[in-house]
């Protein structure tokens, strides 16, 4: 599972399905937005509001075709809290799923306010799409669409 | 437990509203200070524990024989890596909400009762029971999460990376807890409890193995029943109690009585009274806690103690100061 800031996907597979899990009771709400870079320009596409809540965990479906997503960033700020006032820390995750496989994970482990302090936590980070090469793709056929 | 993060400074005026919004006016005793009659009051309170919770124990405000204690309380499910999957796991799952609410204590104290020994003393207390515990109040938990979503002037760029993160104060989650903190006040419901603890004493204050002794032993029930909007609440407990001090060698008994409180939104006034089997009496008390100062809860108690050297018997005015460790932490 790679970790860094780039998600790769397959432009042939079914749509992408970002999913949020924050545990310990600890709460978060989040928004996300597709941003696509348009004549050197990056323009806001969709827009997602993600609550945690009870279950500890949402997700949403990114409406835009995988084969028109690479190079698309998708970024989020999310704020949360410890509900439990005897917990002080909890696991964060993000995974971008494709037709059942993830494709991209981001996790973290952070230390969280209480919510009952009146304070909370605000982190963020971003991802950039990319497309699979297909393996079954032989060299041959590359030099065949290059000519 | 001390933690840190970084977090932005509080505005001006924040600490003097900080205590009105906690939850911590119905924290339970400490059972490690229980079991070294260190509690203001006799009989104790059933609730969920609230906080992480530091005590100090000292009756220097009268000008009386000082003896200065500390007590630690901690959850240690969540203390040595156990885990939660989330809030509806707490709500659904019985042995997960009895794992997170268990209370591990540890306390010392100088006692005038011995005066070249440092007390020391364990104990743990289980909630069997509670039907007021905050976690199941849903409407706080919409609210949480409706101060949690972000603002339209918080969408994050295409480059975002705040990755590392910073605590900053949100004003709906304080008013969230106000409305909250009524709620509660004005629930009528109940609680039980369940707790041990053991005391030692490490004789010329030295902690050799052989200078090591335990001399008592504790277990106790306790239960709690809120009224509801008249804000009064009434406790019952039966202790059984194991002694071995220079004054009660092998005694042990039951400890029993019933405890009426009357909870304000600053001050709770408390009246008890209890039968001591071991001593064939029946004594009173008085008890007043006041939340006047961020982190700090004033008390005083007027109780009848037994000087465990001489046996006499005295209405001892006790005043002292509980410090929550975590709101110290602001």
């Amino acid at each position: 599972m790679p970790k860094s800031n780039y998600c790769l996907i397959d432009p042939d597979g079914g749509a992408l399905k970002v999913k949020v899990t924050a545990n310990n009771g600890i709460r978060s709400g989040s928004i996300f937005i597709l941003w696509e870079l348009q004549n050197g320009k990056w323009e806001k596409k969709e827009k997602f509001n993600v609550i945690t809540g009870d279950d500890g965990v949402d997700e949403f479906i990114l409406l835009e075709k995988p084969s028109d997503i690479e190079n698309d960033s998708l970024a989020w700020s999310i704020n949360a809290c410890s509900m439990i006032n005897r917990v002080e820390r909890g696991e964060f995750n993000i995974t971008v799923i494709q037709d059942e496989e993830k494709r991209w994970t981001k996790e973290s482990s952070r230390l969280v306010p209480k919510c009952s302090d009146g304070k909370q936590l605000k982190f963020g980070n971003h991802v950039i799409f990319k497309h699979l090469i297909n393996e079954n793709f032989s060299t041959s056929d590359l030099w065949k669409d290059t000519e | 437990m001390l933690t840190g993060y970084s977090q932005d400074s509080d505005q001006a005026g924040d600490n003097q509203e900080a205590y009105s919004f906690k939850l911590d006016y119905n924290v339970p005793e400490s059972p490690a200070f229980a079991v070294l009659d260190a509690n203001p009051t006799t009989i104790m309170r059933a609730s969920t524990p609230q906080e992480i919770i530091t005590q100090l124990a000292s009756n220097f405000l009268s000008g009386n024989e000082v003896s200065p204690g500390l007590a630690f309380d901690f959850n240690p499910y969540f203390t040595f890596g156990g885990r939660l999957k989330s809030v509806k796991e707490y709500r659904n799952s019985y042995g997960k909400r009895f794992l997170a609410n268990l209370q591990l204590s540890f306390a010392t104290i100088n006692s005038m009762d011995f005066p070249d020994d440092l007390l020391f003393s364990g104990g743990i207390r289980a909630t069997l029971f509670d039907s007021k515990d905050l976690i199941f109040d849903e409407q706080l938990g919409q609210d949480i999460d409706n101060a949690l979503l972000p603002n339209d002037t918080d969408e994050p760029g295409p480059m975002n990376s705040d990755d590392q993160g910073t605590v900053v104060d949100n004003p709906a989650l304080k008013e969230a807890y106000i409305n909250a903190k009524t709620r509660y006040m004005e629930k009528a419901g109940g609680s039980l409890a369940l707790g041990y603890a053991i005391a030692g004493r490490a004789r010329d204050n030295s902690f050799k193995t052989d200078s090591i002794v335990t001399y008592r032993h504790q277990a106790w029930l306790v239960g709690q029943y809120d009224l509801g909007k008249s804000g009064m609440s009434i406790n019952g407990m039966v202790m059984y109690r194991y002694d071995q001090t220079p004054q009660t060698t092998d005694n042990n008994g039951l400890i029993s009585g019933i405890a009426l409180r009357k909870y304000g939104r600053k001050l709770i006034l408390s009246a008890e009274i209890y039968h001591d089997s071991m001593k064939k009496s029946i004594d009173f008390g008085g008890y007043a806690e006041a939340y006047l100062i961020p982190s700090i809860t004033l008390f005083v108690s007027l109780k009848k103690e037994t000087n465990a050297i001489t046996g006499n018997e005295d209405v001892i005015l006790k005043p002292g100061i509980k410090w929550n460790f975590s709101q110290a932490k602001k």
